[in-house]
């Protein structure tokens, strides 16, 4: 068994075999996708770490006993939605400041950890200008759609695993998903006309001619 | 629903796009009888895949600061350490991460490592500093010439109490008055020795003369004289500065002999009786009758210029009922 991660294999059952190769190069290739699940569901830059690290840790210590039944990304991202709906419950019980939301706490925390390998600022801000839009447009979701379409969209659950994993029935998911997309789309839409109306409220700049020239 | 099926919603669409389970069952090429439908399933298709791979993007992106990450989740499973060493790993990435994560932290551990580091500094500093050295003791005013032993009670004003001033005015008028311009003749004159005063206008004017007799009776003099400045509410204070006044006398006596200022001695002597008696210091009486045989009747002379017939006559009676009086019968009084 090689050490290569391909989201149709399941690291517990090689663990379980004594190979733990497999499991991480899971970690290796998915740790990042977990810290994005997470931060899209608004949850800050160093709690969505924690929160990775805790869902590894779960699986790891779940190998024993664990039993396949369907895909292993089910199975993780159903680990991964539990650690997020203990941490709303933690969460909800602690003072919170007034009028922050789910959102903020990222924007809390950009300022307060700079890993030394971390890319530059410059370059940051240019990714997040590229795909920032539909990040940004995804967060105006309701929390419902919001999962459904990270886990449809993004990680390509099946929807009988997506309604497995959330505990609603397919029908549910099914017109979540669908207002999601269309609800994404409009927002982007009216992003782009937005953006375009900006552009041309600007005017041209023209030149200054001295006054001593007719 | 199937890929024949020309009704179509969107939401079936979308359904069939994102389930592979369905995409199992039928693929893309099936709709190659409805444009309409096709049209619509790769518009959605087309938005959904550059949604998902905007934000794959977006995490791989962010990705590129979790190889930290990847090593604290490794370190604590597949490659934890079960033993002390593995402990301290998991313990030292915490407080890094947590360092890491807050600027509040390092502040308060930077501080923390300052104190701890300047503690055995201040310690070798408070080891090595002398000890502090106490003093205990008393300081008296300068102003006080005695020192009191013991608090000192209220007394009333002291009574026939001779007045030194008033002593030497009686004496100097009796030496047909007036006082030497020098201090020299004067104390001699006012001893009765007029004929020293003559010889003295020989004797230059800033003659030291404590070491010689007339010295000493001077300075017995002067002593006594002292006593009128120690304040009334002292009783203790002037007891002592009597006391040595007496033993002045005492030295004069030995030292004079036969001098012819004994008279003037005698006269020092009787004066300094009175004020012990005044101020009831039996003892002091009775070194000076030890030691000034005679005296009384001089001392009387002063007391009868200075305060009268009845006074004397007072003393007397009095005199007479002290219980020194015996021995001064014996003396020849």
């Amino acid at each position: 068994m090689n050490g290569t991660w391909d989201s149709d294999r399941d690291p517990l059952v090689a663990l379980q075999a004594g190979d733990p190769a497999l499991f991480e190069a899971f970690v290796a290739a998915e740790s990042s996708t977990f810290a994005a699940f997470f931060r899209r569901l608004g949850v800050g830059q160093s709690e969505a770490e924690d929160l990775v690290q805790d869902v590894f840790l779960k699986l790891f210590r779940h190998a024993d006993t664990y039993q396949p039944s369907g895909r292993f990304q089910a199975f993780a991202f159903r680990i991964a939605r539990n650690a997020w709906i203990d941490r709303s419950r933690r969460r909800a019980t602690r003072p919170r400041l007034l009028g922050q939301g789910p959102g903020e706490e990222e924007q809390e925390e950009i300022f307060e950890r700079a890993p030394a390998n971390a890319p530059s600022p410059g370059q940051v801000v240019e990714r997040r200008e590229e795909a920032g839009r539909v990040e940004s447009a995804l967060a105006k979701l309701s929390e419902g759609q919001r999962l459904v379409f990270e886990l449809g969209v993004v990680q390509e659950l099946a929807y009988s695993e997506i309604s497995r994993l959330l505990e609603i029935p397919e029908g549910t998911v099914k017109s979540r998903m669908f207002h999601a997309v269309r609800n994404l789309r409009t927002l982007l839409e009216e992003n782009v006309k937005a953006s375009d109306d900006t552009a041309a409220r600007v005017e041209p700049l023209t030149p200054v001619r001295p006054r001593n020239q007719a | 629903m199937t890929a024949q099926d020309p009704n179509w919603r969107d939401e079936d669409l979308l359904a069939w796009l994102l389930d592979r389970e369905r995409q199992a069952e039928d693929s893309l090429a099936s709709f190659e009888g409805d444009s309409q439908t096709r049209e619509r399933l790769e518009d959605l298709d087309g938005f959904l895949t550059e949604c998902r791979s905007e934000l794959r993007e977006e995490s791989r992106a962010a990705g590129d600061g979790h190889e930290d990450l990847q090593q604290r989740i490794l370190a604590s499973t597949t490659r934890e350490d079960v033993s002390w060493r593995g402990d301290l790993g998991v313990f030292g990435g915490f407080l890094r991460h947590r360092l890491h994560a807050s600027v509040l932290l390092r502040v308060v551990a930077a501080s923390l490592l300052i104190h701890v580091a300047a503690l055995p500094v201040l310690a070798y500093f408070g080891w090595v500093a002398p000890e502090p050295t106490t003093h205990i003791g008393f300081e008296f005013p300068k102003d006080l010439p005695y020192r009191e032993a013991e608090p000192e009670p209220e007394f009333a004003d002291l009574s026939e109490e001779l007045d030194s001033a008033q002593e030497e005015a009686a004496l100097d008028s009796l030496l047909d008055g007036g006082h030497a311009d020098e201090l020299y003749r004067g104390h001699l004159r006012r001893f009765g020795l007029t004929e020293l005063a003559a010889q003295a206008g020989e004797l230059p004017a800033d003659t030291v003369i404590w070491a010689n007799d007339l010295g000493l009776v001077l300075r017995a003099e002067v002593l006594l004289n002292e006593l009128g400045a120690v304040p009334e509410g002292r009783p203790y204070a002037r007891s002592a500065h009597l006391d040595f006044v007496v033993s002045e006398l005492e030295a004069c006596l030995l030292r004079l002999g036969s001098s012819e200022l004994k008279p003037a001695l005698r006269r020092l002597a009787a004066s300094a009786w009175l004020r012990a008696h005044s101020m009831g210091r039996a003892q002091a009486v009775a070194e000076l009758e030890s030691r000034c045989p005679n005296w009384v009747s001089e001392g009387l002379q002063v007391g009868r210029f200075l305060k009268g017939e009845d006074w004397v006559s007072a003393f007397e009676r009095a005199l007479r009922e002290t219980p020194v009086f015996p021995k001064l019968e014996s003396l020849g009084y």
